[in-house]
């Protein structure tokens, strides 16, 4: 997956039009509790379910913290 | 082990959703409502609390006669109001009850009768005892606050009470449990962040993506079963968007695996029992799974066959 896919898969994930790397819980209304496991699911299934295994990812509210969970995790291209 | 009888009582206060709105923003709270699939929430009046929800359940007089016929009684709760007395004294210290039998707490939620239903099944090795009683309540409105988006529309408040009868049999042909104490913090209520219940729901997400639908396919495998030959498999009903994941997960149908708490909110403790009652007449002979989850963080997963 790279940025580009991570971003369109938020986008989907929280049903908003436009979705940035400055993104996050703070800035976007629809990024609430509910939403933020719409986005935790859509990374999981993109991965395999290999998202389930990596803690940090539950508490990630923003798009640059999930990038860098997931390239600490190689799980970026 | 037989289910002899299970019955429920939830808050008798009935709050909508969206009545939530002159706390919560009336569009956030719109969209959470559709991904929870909670419309309205059963929670305590003022004069109601988990002791009480209890109680109610047991002043019929039939009530009275199998809670005395009961050898073992365990009582599942995390909304006790003080560490001494223990919440089944607190419950029962009304009813005369007959004093030769084993009364046990067990403070767990979600995931709490399950475990006790194992605990009951372990006892009923012992012919010695014959009758069982299993009581949850919990009343988390009682530390929610209403502001707070995370829990507000999601929980209600209920009890429940379940006899069983030692028939013999061996009712649970599997089970699988297990818990991560690191993410204790994840459901919790603590004085020093002002005595509310706080969730993080992300976590507890993944903590059950990662350990339930394993939890359950063990329990599959050691029964020597495939899951096709489930008929029912009892979620607890944390809220709809967490069930929807499990059914994908696990591959399973809505028929199979209900979602029952739209106009209740989530029951805690008593999720499970909610679902039995309200499925009761098609259970005979069927094999089911029951699996809870929440705090701890804890899961506890049962196959049946009834």
């Amino acid at each position: 997956m790279n940025k580009n896919d991570l971003l369109s898969l938020i986008k989907n994930a929280l049903e908003v039009q436009h979705i940035d790397s400055s993104s996050s819980m703070d800035t976007i209304q629809e990024w609430d509790s509910l939403g933020h496991l719409s986005i935790l699911s859509a990374i999981d299934e993109r991965l395999d379910g290999k998202a389930a295994d990596i803690s940090d990812l539950a508490s990630a509210t923003s798009v640059e913290k999930i990038i860098s969970i997931l390239e600490k995790n190689s799980l970026m291209s | 082990m037989k289910f002899i009888s299970i019955q429920c009582n939830l808050g008798s206060k009935a709050v909508l959703v969206e009545s939530l709105s002159h706390k919560i923003d009336p569009n956030i709270l719109k969209r959470i409502q559709e991904k929870s699939g909670i419309t309205c929430l059963k929670i305590c009046d003022e004069s109601e609390d988990a002791i009480s929800l209890a109680q109610a359940l047991l002043i019929s007089n039939e009530q009275k006669n199998n809670i005395n016929l009961s050898d073992l009684i365990i009582v599942v709760s995390e909304s006790k109001h003080s560490p001494i007395p223990p919440m089944s004294s607190q419950i029962l210290q009304g009813f005369d009850l007959s004093k030769q039998k084993l009364v046990l707490d067990l403070d767990s939620g979600c995931a709490g009768y399950v475990q006790a239903l194992q605990m009951v099944d372990a006892f009923f090795q012992n012919p010695s005892y014959k009758n069982a009683c299993i009581i949850t309540t919990d009343a988390y409105s009682k530390y929610i606050d209403y502001s707070d988006r995370t829990v507000a529309p999601i929980f209600g408040d209920g009890a429940s009470i379940t006899f069983l009868a030692n028939d013999g049999k061996k009712s649970i042909k599997a089970f699988n449990n297990g818990s991560d104490m690191t993410k204790s913090v994840c459901l919790e209520i603590k004085k020093e962040l002002g005595g509310n219940l706080k969730m993080s729901g992300g976590d507890i997400f993944m903590f059950v993506k990662k350990n339930v639908p394993n939890s359950v396919q063990d329990c599959i495998t050691k029964a020597n079963l495939v899951k096709g030959e489930i008929d029912y498999f009892f979620i607890h009903q944390a809220s709809r968007v967490v069930l929807e994941e499990l059914r994908k997960d696990l591959n399973i149908s809505d028929e199979k695996a209900p979602f029952l708490v739209a106009e209740t909110g989530n029951l805690v403790s008593t999720s499970i029992p909610f679902l039995l009652l309200h499925n009761k007449d098609k259970l005979e002979h069927k094999k089911i799974i029951l699996t809870g989850f929440g705090v701890g963080l804890t899961w506890a997963t049962a196959l049946m066959e009834l």
